[in-house]
């Protein structure tokens, strides 16, 4: 349809697409039915607020790997891997952030700032590419936003590493804590 | 279509105040029937192959992908947050339509499909990209293509 424009004889051409995106507005059950797939047990009371977030986000994580090997199993594929951590090393990599709330190593040429944003991608990308191998689950980006930043200890943890990196006087620290870790449709969660 | 009134109304507004550059001419140029034409990929999503480099704050460079690229090799490391990477996730046609090019091509719809695309990361100011895009218009001509499919994710 788009190539067809090609072959047009007059120009300029600005013709709408004849499809919609599929509109999943008048569908707000959808948003509900992906339950993060974690029994976390007994909280233990002797952790700290932080250190039970990491350990949430730990268990969250092995468990959705569970599905994450199903995904890669049928897809043959990852959307997994821009920060050239492993999925396990991305979540150490953010854990050690809001444990000490400072890494002093790059990764590679990364700086930590581009770090941190990579590996909070690569989790979001793992946790996506899982729960869409889980039967029935809807697939729609509102869905999927909706159960990630409402649901995941993932997404908790990401936010700590926004308030933390919101404390850091470098400009690039300070970019990624306002900008480049929390979608904006998503920010109302996190008001402190 | 992605439509304005579906969005939310964060997103709605930021994309509202963005401002957007005019041209002061309307060139156009008619070309050869699509079948005999080739068509190169351009898309703006901070795509690239997984063992390239990543994209960066305000990268204006651009990331070659080879026709013959599997999409298991396709990554995406746009740099905002808020670009939805979930149609990406689901088929990289979405915003890379390479082998949605390549059935058109053994249709015999186009002409042939580019040895080579190009993938620029779409948040950074166009102005910026200015030159890369002067240089990959360049690269395109001397491959022959004379059809681009833009892909502004």
């Amino acid at each position: 349809m788009a190539l067809k424009l090609l072959e047009s004889s007059r120009g300029p051409l600005l013709e709408d697409f004849p499809e919609d995106a599929p509109d999943m507005t008048d569908q707000p059950q959808a948003v509900l039915q992906i339950a993060c797939p974690v029994s976390f047990g007994p909280k233990k009371e002797n952790l700290s607020a932080k250190e039970l977030l990491l350990e949430l986000f730990s268990e969250e994580f092995f468990q959705m790997n569970t599905w994450h090997e199903q995904a890669l199993s049928k897809n043959k594929k990852t959307t997994t891997g821009i920060s050239g951590l492993t999925p396990e090393a991305a979540v150490e990599f953010l854990s050690a952030f809001v444990r000490v709330e400072i890494v002093d190593n790059n990764i590679g040429n990364i700086s930590v700032a581009d770090g941190l944003r990579m590996a909070a991608e690569d989790i979001k990308a793992f946790y996506f590419d899982a729960v869409s191998a889980q039967p029935g689950q809807p697939t729609d980006s509102k869905s999927l936003a909706e159960w990630f930043w409402g649901q995941t200890s993932a997404a908790q943890v990401i936010n700590e590493v926004r308030k933390i990196s919101l404390k850091g006087d470098s400009k690039e620290m300070q970019l990624l804590g306002k900008l480049l870790l929390v979608p904006r449709n998503q920010m109302h969660r996190f008001k402190d | 279509m992605a439509r304005l009134e579906k969005y939310s109304e964060e997103e709605r507004n930021h994309l509202l105040s963005l401002s957007c550059q005019g041209f002061t001419t309307a060139p156009f140029v008619s070309g050869p029937p699509l079948s005999q034409r080739k068509v190169a990929l351009i898309s703006t999503a901070g795509l690239h192959l997984r063992n390239d480099r990543p994209f960066g704050l305000g990268a204006a460079d651009y990331r070659l992908i080879p026709k013959g690229a599997a999409s298991a090799d396709l990554v995406m490391s746009h740099i905002s947050t808020n670009f939805d990477r979930t149609g990406f996730q689901m088929d990289h046609n979405l915003v890379f339509p390479l082998e949605r090019l390549c059935e058109l091509e053994e249709q015999g719809f186009i002409g042939s499909v580019a040895d080579y695309h190009y993938s620029f990361m779409g948040a950074t100011d166009p102005e910026q990209m200015q030159d890369t895009a002067k240089n990959v218009a360049e690269i395109m001509k001397k491959e022959g293509v004379n059809a681009v499919l833009l892909v502004p994710v």
